[in-house]
């Protein structure tokens, strides 16, 4: 609204510059309470985030934090994209990645959102409590422990619980044909997949609950007085509620999606290292395996690869987004 | 548009500003401080070395002295018997030790003397931050208490291109088979009829056939068919054998890919075929140590090819929690004829970081003070292995509510372990230097290691061959990564059933694994 | 197919029953999946022969785990190093997001664009291990207890959800706070945070969780055991290979998952205080517009 009066005077095409600087100088002395709030977390950000940026440069020098840095321009970057031996496994981890954490994200927010809708429905307020209390336990476990949980749940032997299951409802025939869930390429990934809807799905209603309850009781109401039902309250009025935080979920983990490390870490083996080799263990294995200290300007610009393939997501998604919620991006 | 502008070029300069500002900042502190290090000592070129006034030691957690153990109580009797006046310990996380050694070595705190593994040992010396202790070595005591006890060859294992940049104070110790004897007995056997793979076999099918585990489906595992560093094989010597997976230099000096001989086949055959009959688990894949030795102590494991030395006494104790109604004596196996001998992994070193000035007195007299005494099997050695009189053990008649024991009083005069400070209801068992592992004798030791313990590690000493230290060459470096990777998924793949040998090397082709072998093993070859 | 008749044929009113009832089950179907796995690492912290395998039950049921665990005196120090760092750093967390957030709803302040970019872009790159260890190391950060609470505090991706909330709070408000001569500071603080009540018990439990739970920090730039949290000891004890062997009767492995249970157990009891928060409209529901 004040937009509009704002872009008023701009019907004179030709004003002078000096005016425009007073005009804007105008207005940030009426925001100056406003600076002065935002200064704190501006000087988080430039200690804590913008000074170790510094270490972006490595991505074009040799760096192994004893000696100085030599710059070898894009060396590092022609090393992974076109090194006729290595290449193909980057390449391999990178599509590895991009797959795993879209279809992961896309999957537990989608649960997560079911859920809360599902969840906001419930009458007895004492059942949803303990309900939601449940659901958000297994976040508190490290991944070390969920995987240790879950390589005895899907035992190939009389301790799995799934495979002694089958084997008793006749899906398998003898204790030959046990299924090795966590050890075999085909059911690697979604196993992967059905681990984290466990684990991650509870803890991401709590920010669609919070989102939930800000919902004015009275829209329900008048809704239900024009006849809607109870279908069509979740879909025109739950859902359009929480559809703002949805994209803002979805989009701020497209920036991090590259990072996806300690969860395929701990679940993945030798076995199935091609389905589930992503960019970060991929990383740690070379360095591991190299038999010597890593190199920091590769590292350096591996990092600078996932941040720009962040960027161009995030980027994308906001344009989109910005569609969607009339021009306003998720920042 | 342009009223952005200026916010944006301010928080612009003053960013780059800020970069500018401490990157100089950095690099100049770095070399002022390495100068100011050694300019106390620099004018002192006496031929007499005294002890540095002082020391910052970098040691990972196998120093059993952190904070909450006593550590002030530790370093005050270390300054004590060495002269050294004042000593720093800084003791990073145990499992990102070699993080925080990284971000320390890149800032301007270097410690003098950093523990260090062999990867990291070869990396450091090549980039000349290491201080040459060849010299020193050889003119020194130590060398001569090493050679009382023929302990030179562990020292030689760590020398690179004959120079030493660190010294073990300890063997590096491996792994010994281990049999549940009521498992033998059960089965009409002895541990020492066990002599080659034949019989080893006949013993786990007769387990098996038997129904000794608790579980129908395997009677021996561990964790991964492939250990993850070297010396790899560690957890399977009867299956490997001779083979071994990365590179092996031969009698006549050149070096060869293990993994690409004919015994790497047989041995992954006799995996799979240990698999496919219901002997190995197969769950070895992707378990946790943790969960093997669990398996170990519940039954279900009558062999176990892991740690000598105490972990002997530690897995009694285990299944003697788990089953307390049965034997719980394990057997450790001398090492078949076809294993010839367990392997002793490369020991970790101490090395002296080099000041970089062109004078060495100051690392001479660390040398000296610090690393010499560490084993002059006396005063100071008996305090790194056993730690302080009266914090962590004691010779006072007391009553000790711990361990495995529970209650046991001791006389007056005897050598005793104290509780843990920060757990009552453990004792502590070693310092640092474990003490049948050392490489000096100590006076006056109180030999306090379980019997069963003590002969594990007897055992292993006797029929053990040092792991040789691969150079790293750029190829090396550039390539192992991704050559161990596809080695260790071929290894799994044939072991858990799902490639026969010959599948795995038509996919080591397939994935140039012999190209990149090829050019490791020029690369090393070419070093002779 | 035989189910969706008979909701046909009966009356709106118990077809919304049929419609709970059905909720109700599928939810607690849910729960006993989710459950199951706990349930096990809870039966294993009474259980003081656990082996290997997935039994539900104690088979020799004993508190020793959890004696155990209270009992070591140098588990008291990090639990008070983990309630510290949690209650100053969540306090600190929230006061820079709903700040920030607050900044980034003024949809016509000058310089807002490039604020938002100027966050969001920390979000996507960043310096590296070493970096930034030498930065927080120049700042004389590093081993003290401030790194942990300060490093984690600037969160860009709670800032941006607790905007979204604030997004909600409708314009009228703030014309009204306007008139009545607020400063945005006053504005900011009897308006903005009263509500949004929801947010910042979400966020802020979020944020609670991040700190309690932390240890990669701790383990980057703390050296000093003496300044460990308890998630630091919890690892040690769920990873720990080389431990002396224990007089208690519990084995290793029922100490482990009592330790887990432990962890767990403050937010088990906080989680239902704070749920009052979520479970009804706070804010826009207060205003008449």
């Amino acid at each position: 609204m004040s937009k509009n009066v704002d872009a008023a005077p701009t019907a004179t095409v030709a004003v002078s510059t000096t005016t425009k600087w007073k005009k804007i100088k105008t207005k940030m002395w009426k925001y100056r309470g406003f600076y002065l709030m935002f200064l704190p977390v501006f000087i988080f950000a430039l200690f804590f985030f913008y000074l170790p940026m510094i270490g972006i440069r490595y991505a074009f020098y040799d760096y192994n934090g004893l000696k100085e840095a030599t710059f070898v321009g894009i060396k590092h970057f022609k090393t992974m994209f076109t090194d006729p031996f290595k290449s193909k496994d980057f390449f391999n981890a990178v599509l590895n990645t991009v797959e795993i954490s879209v279809f992961k994200l896309l999957l537990t927010t989608g649960f997560a959102v079911i859920v809360s809708i599902f969840l906001n429905e419930m009458i007895n307020i004492h059942f949803k409590k303990v309900i939601q209390t449940i659901i958000y336990l297994p976040h508190f476990l490290s991944w070390v422990v969920t995987a240790s949980l879950f390589s005895l749940i899907l035992a190939p032997n009389s301790h799995g619980l799934i495979n002694t299951f089958l084997l008793n409802i006749g899906v398998i025939k003898s204790a030959d044909e046990y299924i090795y869930f966590l050890g075999s390429s085909a059911w690697w990934r979604p196993i992967y997949f059905l681990i984290n809807l466990w684990k991650e799905t509870g803890w991401q209603t709590v920010i669609f609950m919070a989102t939930l309850s800000g919902i004015n009781p009275e829209l329900y109401e008048a809704a239900s007085i024009d006849g809607a039902g109870r279908f069509q309250k979740m879909r025109y009025l739950t859902f359009p509620a929480i559809r703002n935080t949805i994209l803002t979920v979805i989009i701020l983990n497209l920036a991090k999606i590259m990072n996806l490390f300690e969860s395929v870490w701990v679940l993945q083996n030798n076995a199935v290292i091609q389905t589930s080799q992503v960019l970060e263990t991929y990383i740690y294995n070379q360095t591991f395996n190299s038999g010597r200290i890593p190199n920091y300007g590769y590292t350096a610009a591996v990092g600078l690869f996932k941040s720009l393939i962040g960027m161009v997501l995030v980027l994308v998604c906001n344009h989109w987004s910005k569609k969607v919620r009339e021009g306003r991006g998720i920042v | 548009m342009k009223k952005r502008v200026l916010p944006l070029l301010l928080s612009a300069t003053m960013a780059a500003g800020l970069f500018a500002g401490c990157d100089k900042g950095g690099d100049t502190n770095t070399t002022t401080t390495a100068a100011g290090n050694s300019g106390t000592q620099a004018s002192n070129t006496a031929t007499e070395v005294t002890a540095p006034e002082s020391l910052t030691i970098m040691v990972d957690g196998t120093l059993v002295a952190t904070t909450e153990e006593g550590q002030a109580e530790f370093i005050a009797k270390l300054q004590e018997l060495t002269g050294i006046k004042t000593i720093k310990i800084v003791q990073p996380d145990h499992s990102s030790y070699y993080d925080n050694v990284s971000q320390v070595m890149a800032s301007n705190d270097r410690p003098d003397v950093i523990l260090l593994n062999s990867t990291y040992l070869q990396s450091y010396a090549g980039e000349g931050i290491l201080w040459d202790m060849t010299d020193a070595y050889a003119s020194s005591d130590l060398k001569t208490r090493h050679d009382a006890k023929n302990s030179g060859v562990y020292v030689d294992s760590v020398r690179m291109d004959g120079k030493l940049y660190g010294m073990p104070m300890q063997r590096g110790g491996g792994c010994v088979t281990y049999v549940r004897q009521s498992w033998l007995d059960a089965c009409g056997l002895k541990a020492e009829d066990i002599t080659n793979y034949a019989a080893y076999i006949d013993m786990l099918t007769q387990f098996k056939n038997k129904g000794l585990s608790t579980v129908d489906d395997y009677v021996i595992g561990a964790a991964g068919f492939i250990g993850s560093e070297a010396p790899y094989i560690n957890y399977w010597p009867e299956f490997y054998q001779d083979a071994y997976p990365t590179f092996v230099q031969q009698a006549d000096g050149t070096w060869v890919d293990g993994f690409e001989l004919d015994s790497m086949k047989a041995a992954m055959q006799r995996l799979a075929d240990g698999v496919k009959n219901g002997l190995i688990d197969i769950q070895s894949l992707d378990q946790k140590t943790s969960d093997a030795r669990t398996k170990m102590a519940s039954g279900e494991y009558g062999v176990f090819t892991y740690w000598a030395n105490h972990w002997a006494a530690n897995l009694e104790n285990n299944i003697a929690k788990a089953l307390p109604d049965e034997d719980n004596t394990l057997v450790a196996l001398e090492p078949i004829d076809e294993v010839g001998t367990y392997i002793n992994r490369l020991a970790n070193v101490w090395c002296i970081v080099d000041d970089g000035n062109n004078d060495s007195s100051r690392e001479q007299a660390i040398f000296k003070y610090f690393i010499e005494t560490m084993q002059d099997g006396d005063k100071v050695q008996f305090l790194w292995t056993y730690g302080v009189e009266d914090v962590h053990y004691s010779y006072k008649a007391g009553t000790v509510l711990a361990g495995t024991e529970k209650e046991k009083t001791y006389e007056d005069g005897t050598f005793h372990w104290l509780e843990m400070k920060s757990d009552n209801t453990k004792l502590y068992s070693k310092m640092h230097i474990t003490a049948v592992d050392a490489l000096v004798t100590l006076k006056n030791d109180p030999n306090a290691l379980a019997e069963s313990a003590v002969k594990a590690s007897q055992l292993f000493t006797a029929n053990c061959r040092n792991e040789a230290m691969i150079p790293s060459t750029d190829a090396y470096a550039e390539y192992n990564g991704s050559l161990i990777t596809i080695k260790n998924e071929i290894i799994a793949k044939v072991a858990t059933g799902e490639w026969t040998v010959d599948q795995g090397y038509e996919y080591y082709k397939e994935q140039k694994g012999d190209q990149m072998s090829k050019m490791i093993v020029d690369s090393l070859n070419a070093l002779n | 197919m035989a189910n969706t008749n008979k909701v046909k044929a009966v009356n709106p009113n118990n077809r919304i029953k049929t419609f709970n009832v059905i909720n109700a089950i599928i939810f607690i179907i849910v729960a006993f999946i989710i459950i199951i796995p706990m349930w096990k690492i809870l039966s294993d912290s009474f259980d003081l022969r656990t082996s290997y395998g997935m039994r539900l039950w104690p088979k020799q049921f004993g508190f020793d785990g959890y004696m155990e665990v209270f009992g070591k005196v140098s588990l008291y120090r990090p639990l008070l190093v983990s309630v510290l760092t949690t209650v100053c750093g969540t306090a600190l967390a929230l006061t820079l997001s709903t700040l920030g957030a607050y900044v980034l709803i003024q949809w016509d302040m000058p310089g807002r664009k490039f604020f938002a970019n100027y966050l969001l872009f920390t979000m996507i790159f960043n310096g590296g291990m070493i970096p930034t260890y030498l930065v927080l190391s120049s700042l004389g950060l590093v081993n003290t207890l401030w790194v942990v609470i300060l490093f984690p505090a600037l969160n860009v991706y709670n800032l941006v959800l607790m905007r979204n909330f604030f997004e909600g709070i409708p314009g009228s408000m703030y014309e009204s706070a306007a008139l009545d001569g607020c400063t945005p500071f006053q504005t900011f603080i009897r308006i903005v945070l009263p509500m949004s009540k929801a947010a910042l018990a979400s966020i802020g439990l979020m944020f609670a969780v991040t700190y309690w739970n932390d240890y990669t920090h701790y383990k980057l730039y703390i050296n000093d055991s003496q300044l460990y949290n308890f998630q630091m000891k919890l690892r040690d004890m769920v990873m720990g290979s080389d431990l002396p062997v224990s007089s208690s009767l519990a084995n290793e492995n029922t100490i482990k998952n009592a330790a887990i249970i432990v962890a767990i157990l403050p937010f088990m009891i906080a989680y239902p205080f704070l749920q009052k928060y979520f479970v009804k409209g706070v804010n826009i529901g207060a205003v008449k517009e």
